[in-house]
């Protein structure tokens, strides 16, 4: 619950060494981060370089082999033994944007951003759909509160899921790849509502292939390849000139698009 | 052959007379079941050793033996089961009163039990991944996300194969007539005996059964229709408004 803001430093999440096989397969190959209160941390990398992995590995939905997650005062080491109850309150530490949306099917807008102040953190049903009606209207959507994710156009149900995650107040939101399963003309709807997000000053982790996106939004950005991180700076650094030949074939490829 | 048109509208009534004891017995029956199936497919999806693997070979021996041998292996073994569980809860043993109709129901509640066990699995199964995911990053634990987001989605999923198995077991509980339990089907054949008039009785049965069948199918399709409609893909329903 309490969010006790610049506990060290500003430093909000800590990555340290993390590790993540499938199989046979080793995904990350020992990645460290830091991002401080208030960053918006892009992370780019072509398919199968292992960003949306590490993403996810930051609140467990996929648990690292090795290595230590820290966000906002708990951590986990998962080369030590740790329980479920150690996943869950590090994972209430974070709220995520997927690709998919992944809106609860069997609720309506309101509900969808209700349902885990009320049963997550045990909020009345009146003080939830309070804070829910405020969220939803932050993402421009008061008036389809009561539609079911069915009902909703992609654009509308990436900016419920957005709601849903800023109403929860975590000190980290976790988007992977918020835009890529929309129609073109609704790309722009949900990045505006990001960079409304990020303008508030929530910490932000965002994987994308949006470089121009990641360009606008990012005060700071990391390049994933081949499951290590080959580069990281600010947007200008990485984005503008970046020193690695990979990410120089990487940023032009994308920008001639 | 001439069928007695007379008789078989005059029978009509007496054979609807029993459809309620067809009711009767397929409505606990399929209660049973259902829960039996709820506990077994839990144990199979929580995969908890040894119960996963006992309730599958349970399974898998009630499937693979004919409904009607398991129907007879209830009527001969109940008046032992009576016998044995007499003063249990207040029961008292008569053996005037054998208690065909609980076997029938425990028979036919085990038999599509274990079939309807399936379609509890595959139901829960058949939720997209990503509502599991989705639960868990807003922080529920396995039982709240269960309980809030995946069981109302799965109840909706299994309403079509639920309908199914409970047309077969209302079907099914015809053969209950062969081990003393007076439902339409034995109603039929007595309201025959005098006149030796079968064929007309029972065809009054089947129209029954058939009629009773279709309207089940009828309406819970139209049920499944309006409580499941968020579970439908967008494009059959409702045009998105574009924002």
């Amino acid at each position: 619950m309490s969010t006790q803001k610049a506990s060290t430093n500003g430093i909000v999440i800590t990555l340290h060494d993390i590790h993540k096989t499938f199989g046979e397969h080793e995904i990350l190959k020992g990645i460290s981060l830091e991002v401080h209160q208030g960053e918006v941390l892009a992370i780019l990398g072509s398919s199968g370089s292992g960003k949306t992995t590490l993403l996810r590995c930051i609140n467990a939905l996929e648990i690292p082999a090795s290595g230590t997650v820290s966000i906002d005062g708990q951590k986990i080491d998962y080369s030590q033994k740790h329980s479920r109850q150690d996943v869950l309150h590090l994972r209430r530490k974070t709220a995520m944007v997927f690709q998919s949306y992944n809106l609860f099917r069997n609720k309506t807008a309101l509900q969808n951003v209700m349902e885990g102040l009320h049963v997550v953190q045990k909020k009345s049903r009146d003080e939830a759909r309070q804070e829910a009606r405020k969220a939803l209207a932050d993402v421009g959507l008061s008036e389809f509160e009561d539609r079911y994710p069915v009902q909703l156009s992609g654009g509308q149900q990436q900016r419920v899921s957005i709601a849903r995650a800023l109403a929860l107040k975590p000190s980290v939101i976790l988007f992977d790849e918020p835009t890529s399963a929309l129609d073109p003309e609704l790309v722009s709807d949900v990045n505006e509502a990001i960079t409304a997000v990020a303008k508030t000053g929530v910490t932000m982790i965002i994987v994308t292939h949006e470089i121009g996106f990641a360009r606008r939004v990012a005060s700071q950005v990391v390049f994933v390849d081949q499951g290590r991180i080959l580069e990281r700076g600010t947007p200008e650094e990485v984005i503008d000139h970046p020193k690695e030949p990979r990410v120089q074939a990487f940023i032009s490829k994308l920008s001639y698009k | 052959m001439d069928l007695d048109y007379d008789f078989m509208i005059s029978d009509l009534p007496t054979v609807l007379a029993g459809l309620p004891k067809t009711l009767i017995l397929t409505f606990w029956s399929m209660l049973f079941a259902i829960a039996m199936a709820v506990v077994f497919g839990g144990l199979i999806l929580s995969r908890v050793p040894i119960l996963k693997q006992s309730v599958i070979i349970i399974n898998t021996f009630i499937k693979g033996v004919p409904l009607t041998v398991q129907l007879l292996f209830c009527y001969y073994a109940v008046p032992y089961v009576a016998k044995g569980c007499n003063g249990f809860l207040g029961y008292q043993y008569n053996p005037r009163h054998i208690p065909y109709f609980a076997a029938a129901v425990f028979a036919l509640a085990a038999n599509f039990g274990a079939y309807i066990t399936d379609v509890v699995v595959s139901s829960m199964r058949a939720v997209d991944r990503g509502q599991y995911e989705a639960a868990d990053a807003v922080g529920m634990n396995k039982f709240q996300g269960i309980t809030h987001l995946i069981i109302p989605q799965a109840a909706v999923i299994s309403i079509p194969s639920m309908t199914n198995y409970f047309i077969w077991l209302l079907k099914g509980t015809a053969l209950a007539s062969i081990v003393n339990v007076v439902e339409m089907l034995t109603t039929a054949k007595i309201s025959a005996a005098d006149g030796y008039q079968y064929l007309e009785a029972y065809i009054d049965a089947a129209v029954i059964y058939w009629a009773v069948c279709a309207g089940i199918e009828f309406m819970m399709g139209r049920f499944e229709h309006h409580i499941g409609f968020f579970m439908r893909q967008p494009e059959s329903r409702v045009r998105p408004i574009s924002s």
